[in-house]
C-alpha cells in the first residue's frame, strides 16, 4: 500500500520545517477494527471502524510541537504540516535528507477483513459451549473477539521511509461461577500479531474450560490471611507485577524527568543474581512485538536488567535526546491523535535455573499466585497494590487450599532485589497498557518465581 | 471522493441491497495554546472528522465508522455485517423534519488569530500576577477556538447540518504564602473570554480566599450549594433522568413521572435552544425541543432518544446523543438547566444565617453512585455565621442522597453558573438546604 509518494513528504516535511527546528516527522495510519461480543450467546456490540489520519511532530532540541488531523488526503497532511510549522515559530530551518525507502511487518495469511461476523460468531459460540459444559454452576459466559489491522508509513527529515503492518486478533473469555450467593469470575485473554490463522493455533476450548475452572476454584476458595510471606507467582500474566512496579519506571519519558526510582542507576545493582529482565519488540507474532517503533527505529532486544545490575532504559527520541542516550526503538502511541513516547512491546524476566515443583516444596508457609488481576502502581515511589485473581496457600512445601481477596502490596525496587529463584521456562501474557501516548498491545511475561517475602493482603483466618 | 459523493454512493449502495441508510458526519478542530513563564509553552491543533454509516435491515440496525471517503460501498457492507449482529432494537430513523431558528451562536473566534490568542493568554499570566503578591505562578494558562459541524443525511429524506465555532480561556492561578500553596482555576467563554483581567482576577481571587482553610469539625452542617457545586451534582447524577438508564432499571426514576420528587422550589428545563450552547437537532436530526424535566419538584419527563421514546410510546424528546461520531446512540442532556429563583446570594446566606457555604466539589468520578443515588464528596467552601461569610473551609466530605437532596433544596438563588461549553452543558444556581447535609471533618 502506498499511502504517499516520497516527493510529497518531501513537500509536507519542508513546510512542517518552513519556521524553524531539527527534525520533521509525518507518522500515517490506516486501520481497520472489528469488535463482537458474545453474552451468554446473544451477540452483541457488533462494531467496525476504519480510523485514518496523519499526525506531524517537529523537534526543536528536546522540545515538540505535534498536531493531528483525520484523513489522508494531501489537503488534509499539508495542513497538519501547516498548523506544526505555525507551531514553532522562529527558528534556525534544516533541510530534508533524501529517503531510504524500508518496508516492515508481513500480510497476515488470513485477513481480518476476510474473516466477517459469521466467523467471529461461530467462534464465540465454541467458546461459550466450551464455558458452560465445565459446569453448572458456570451461569453466565462472557466472550469478545477484537481484531485490528494497522498499516503505517513513518517518515522523517532524516531519510527515514518506513511501512508497516501490523495485523492484531485478541480473543477473550470471561466464566462467572456461582453457587447460592457466591458469585466468582475466571478469564482467559491470549492474542498475537497475526490474523485469523491465529484461531488455528490456540484451542479456543481449552481456553475456556480453564477460564471457568478458575472460577469454579475460586468458588470453593476461602479468603485469603495478611501478613508478610514467601510468595510463588507463576509465569505468563504475573509479569504484570515486574512491567507495572518497574518497567515504567525505566521508560526515558518518567526517567529523563527525574520521576523514577531507576534514574542515575546504568551500571547498578539493582535487582537481585537471578533478575535478568528484556525489553524485545522483535519476537515474531508476539500481541506486544512492532517491527518498526512509531518514530521508524527498528525494533530490537533490550536487556534492561542482566544478572540484577542495570543495563538500559527504554528511549524514545526525545528521552534519548534529553539524557544523551541512544534510540532502542521504543517509540510508541496509541494512533495518530498521539505523539509517541517510550514504552513496552513484550517485557519479560528471562529463564533461570529453578525447578517449579522445587519452588513450591521449599515454601514452609506462604502464598502460591497463580493468576494475577489488575493493580495500581505510584510511578514516583514505584510502590504497588495488586489483586491475585486465583491464590493457593502453600504448607510444609505443598498446596493446602485455594484462597481468594488476596493482594500483594510492596515496591518495585524491593522486589527485584528479593527475587530468589527463577524458573525455567519464560511465558508470556497480553495486555493493554495506557499511558501518555495512548493504550497499546503489550506482553509481560516470567517464569515461575519465588520472592522471599512480600506484604500479602487478605481478610481471612490462617488456613 | 468529496464527502458529498461519498453519501450518494453510500445511499445508493443501500438502496441496490434493499436497506436503508444513514449517514452522520462530525468534524471538530481545536487550536490551543498555553502561556508558561510569559512564553508560549504548548501549541496544539487537532482536527477529528469521521462519518458513521448505519444501515438498517429486518428491523436490525448495523453501524461502521470511517475516516475515509474512498470506499462506500465497503462501509455499507461492514455496517450490514454488524447489522447481522444486531438486537431487534425497534430504533427508527427521522425522515425530513423542520429545524426551530436556533439563536445566533457566539462568533468570538471568527477571526481570532493564532496571535491574538496568545496574547490573551500572555496577558492573563501577568494580570494574574499582579492581582496580589501572594500570586506566585500560573500552573495553567490557554487559550482555545474550536469549530465544529455536524451533518446527518439519511435515504428517508432527512438532511440537516449546522456549525458552530467556541471561544475559551482558562488560567490556574497557584497562590503562596509562608510555605502555604492554593491553586484556583476558572474559565471564560465566548466575548468574555477577551476580558484576561476578569480571568485573571476570578482565579487569584479563588486562589487567595483559601488561605487558612482548615476542616471544620463533623456534623450536619445547613448548607448553600454554591453554583458551580450544584451543577456538579446535576452533571453527577444527570444520568438518572436517562430514559434509557430508566428502562435497564438503573435509575431510581424510572416510572415516576407524574409524581413529586423535589421541592417547589425545583424546576429543571432541558433547552437545546439555550443561547450559551444552542444546536438546533440532535444527534438523530431530531428537531430540537425544549423538555420541562421538573416542573415546580413534579417530574414531569425523562430524556429520551428514538429507541427509548419508541418503547415508551412516545415522541423523543431530542437527546439522542453520540459521544463521538464512532460512538453508538446513547440519551444525554443538551443544556440541564436548574432555573433560578429570586433571591441574590447575600440574601439566601442571611437566610441561612449560620451554616456553610460549599463552593465546589471534587472527586465525582468515584464518590457518585448515580443508581442509588447516594454521594460522598470532597468539598470546600467557607464557614457561615449569621448570614456574613467568615473562613475559609477545606478537607470536608459532604455526603447525602441526591434524590432527598432535591426535596431538600428550601429556596434556590438568582444567580446561574454555566459549565463549559461542548458536550452536555450543566447550569445551576445556588441551592439552599435550610435541612443540611452531613458533614465529615474533624
Amino acid at each position: 500500500m502506498k499511502l504517499i509518494s516520497q516527493s510529497f513528504a518531501q513537500t509536507a516535511l519542508e513546510l512542517a520545517l518552513k519556521k524553524g527546528g531539527d527534525l520533521a516527522e509525518l507518522y500515517l495510519e490506516d486501520t481497520e477494527t472489528h469488535s463482537l461480543s458474545l453474552n451468554d450467546g446473544e451477540p452483541e456490540n457488533a462494531a467496525s471502524a476504519r480510523k485514518c489520519g496523519v499526525g506531524v511532530r517537529v523537534l526543536c532540541g528536546t522540545k515538540y510541537y505535534y498536531t493531528y488531523s483525520a484523513g489522508l488526503s494531501e489537503k488534509d497532511i499539508l495542513a497538519a504540516a501547516e498548523k506544526a510549522a505555525d507551531a514553532v515559530g522562529q527558528g534556525s530551518v534544516c533541510g530534508v535528507s533524501p529517503f531510504t525507502e524500508k518496508s516492515f511487518g508481513t500480510a497476515p495469511e488470513k485477513p481480518a477483513a476476510n474473516a466477517g461476523n459469521a466467523r467471529r460468531l461461530s467462534l464465540l459460540k465454541d467458546a461459550y459451549l466450551a464455558a458452560k459444559s465445565v459446569d453448572g454452576k458456570i451461569r453466565e459466559v462472557k466472550g469478545s473477539i477484537v481484531d485490528s489491522d494497522k498499516r503505517v508509513l513513518i517518515c522523517n527529515s532524516e531519510g527515514v521511509f518506513s511501512f508497516d503492518r501490523r495485523p492484531r486478533v485478541r480473543f477473550r473469555v470471561q466464566a462467572v461461577a456461582r453457587d447460592g450467593g457466591d458469585m466468582q469470575t475466571g478469564a482467559v485473554s491470549p492474542g498475537a500479531l497475526r490474523g485469523y490463522e491465529f484461531f488455528d493455533l490456540i484451542d479456543i476450548k481449552a481456553l475456556s474450560e480453564q477460564a471457568s475452572r478458575e472460577a469454579l476454584t475460586l468458588l470453593s476458595a476461602r479468603e485469603c490471611p495478611a501478613g508478610v510471606f514467601p510468595v510463588v507467582i507463576d509465569g505468563g500474566f504475573g509479569g504484570v507485577i515486574f512491567h507495572e512496579a518497574c518497567g515504567h519506571s525505566l521508560e526515558t519519558t518518567a526517567v529523563s524527568r527525574g520521576s523514577s526510582e531507576f534514574c542515575g542507576k546504568l551500571g547498578q545493582k539493582i535487582a537481585s543474581d537471578k533478575v535478568t529482565a528484556i525489553d524485545d519488540g522483535t519476537l515474531p507474532f508476539e500481541w506486544g512485538s512492532v517491527a518498526v517503533d512509531d518514530e521508524g527505529t527498528p525494533s530490537q532486544r533490550n536487556v534492561l536488567i542482566e544478572k540484577g545490575v542495570l543495563k538500559s532504559y527504554l528511549s524514545d527520541m526525545i528521552g534519548a535526546r534529553r539524557m544523551g542516550i541512544s534510540l532502542t526503538g521504543s517509540a510508541r502511541r496509541q494512533d495518530y491523535t498521539f505523539a509517541p513516547t517510550s514504552r513496552m512491546t513484550n517485557t519479560f524476566i528471562a529463564p533461570g535455573t529453578d525447578g517449579d515443583e522445587e519452588m513450591i516444596r521449599s515454601v514452609k508457609e506462604g502464598l502460591y499466585a497463580k493468576t494475577m488481576g489488575g493493580g495500581s502502581v505510584d510511578p514516583l515511589t514505584g510502590e504497588f497494590n495488586f489483586a491475585v485473581s486465583e491464590g493457593w496457600w502453600i504448607r510444609d512445601g505443598k498446596l493446602l487450599c485455594p484462597v481468594r481477596g488476596a493482594s500483594l502490596v510492596g515496591r518495585g525496587s524491593e522486589i527485584i532485589m528479593n527475587i530468589d529463584m527463577v524458573g525455567k521456562n519464560t511465558t508470556l501474557a497480553a495486555g493493554i497498557c495506557g499511558s501518555s501516548s495512548g493504550s497499546v498491545p503489550v506482553n509481560v511475561g516470567q517464569p515461575r518465581i519465588r520472592v522471599s517475602s512480600i506484604t500479602v493482603g487478605g481478610k481471612g483466618e490462617r488456613p | 471522493m468529496s464527502f458529498s459523493e461519498f453519501k450518494d454512493k453510500v445511499f445508493a449502495e443501500a438502496k441496490r441491497l434493499g436497506c436503508d441508510a444513514e449517514v452522520f458526519m462530525r468534524d471538530t478542530e481545536d487550536l490551543t495554546v498555553e502561556i508558561l513563564s510569559h512564553a508560549l509553552d504548548s501549541y496544539s491543533y487537532s482536527r477529528t472528522a469521521g462519518a458513521c454509516v448505519r444501515v438498517k435491515k429486518d428491523g436490525r440496525d448495523g453501524y461502521h465508522y470511517t475516516e475515509s471517503f474512498g470506499d462506500p460501498e465497503g462501509c455499507v457492507k461492514a455496517a450490514l455485517d454488524n447489522a447481522a449482529c444486531g438486537d431487534l432494537s425497534e430504533h427508527p430513523m427521522n425522515g425530513p423534519c423542520s429545524y426551530p431558528e436556533t439563536p445566533e451562536g457566539d462568533d468570538t473566534a471568527e477571526n481570532r488569530g493564532v496571535n491574538d490568542m496568545i496574547a490573551l493568554a500572555l496577558d492573563a499570566e501577568t494580570l494574574a500576577l499582579a492581582q496580589d503578591e501572594r500570586i506566585d505562578r500560573t500552573d495553567y494558562d490557554s487559550a482555545s477556538s474550536v469549530r465544529y459541524t455536524t451533518y446527518i443525511a439519511n435515504t428517508l429524506g432527512l438532511e440537516a447540518f449546522y456549525g458552530g465555532s467556541l471561544f475559551i480561556t482558562a488560567l490556574s492561578a497557584v497562590a503562596e504564602k509562608d510555605g502555604e500553596v492554593h491553586d484556583a482555576f476558572a474559565f471564560s467563554v465566548g466575548k468574555e473570554a477577551l476580558q484576561p483581567k476578569l480571568l485573571a482576577s476570578k482565579a487569584a481571587g479563588f486562589a487567595l480566599a483559601k488561605f487558612g482553610a482548615a476542616p471544620v469539625p463533623s456534623g450536619r452542617y445547613r448548607v448553600i450549594l454554591q453554583g458551580k457545586a450544584m451543577a456538579q451534582l446535576l452533571k453527577a447524577f444527570s444520568p438518572q433522568f436517562s430514559a434509557s438508564a430508566a428502562q435497564k432499571g438503573l435509575s431510581p426514576l424510572a416510572g415516576k413521572e407524574g409524581t413529586k420528587i423535589a421541592s417547589d422550589a425545583v424546576s429543571i428545563t432541558d433547552d437545546p435552544l439555550f443561547s450559551y450552547f444552542p444546536r438546533p437537532f440532535d444527534d438523530e436530526g431530531t428537531p430540537s425541543r425544549t423538555t420541562s424535566v421538573i416542573k415546580n419538584g413534579v417530574l414531569l419527563s425523562l430524556l429520551h432518544n428514538m429507541k427509548t421514546a419508541k418503547k415508551a410510546g412516545r415522541a423523543s424528546t431530542s437527546n439522542g446523543t453520540r459521544e463521538t461520531a464512532a460512538s453508538p446512540i446513547s440519551v444525554a442532556p443538551s443544556n440541564f438547566i436548574l432555573e433560578k429563583g429570586e433571591k441574590d446570594l447575600a440574601g439566601l446566606l442571611s437566610e441561612m444565617g449560620d451554616g456553610l457555604l460549599i463552593t465546589e466539589l471534587s472527586g465525582l468520578h468515584a464518590g457518585v453512585n448515580f443508581s442509588t443515588g447516594h454521594f460522598s464528596l470532597l468539598a470546600s467552601g467557607f464557614t457561615v455565621e449569621k448570614g456574613k461569610i467568615k473562613k475559609p473551609v477545606e478537607r470536608i466530605t459532604v455526603a447525602g442522597l441526591f434524590d432527598k437532596l432535591l426535596s431538600d433544596i428550601t429556596l434556590v438563588g438568582d444567580d446561574l453558573y454555566l459549565s463549559a461549553p461542548g458536550g452536555s452543558v450543566f447550569a445551576a444556581p445556588s441551592v439552599y438546604i435550610e435541612n443540611g447535609l452531613a458533614v465529615s471533618g474533624t
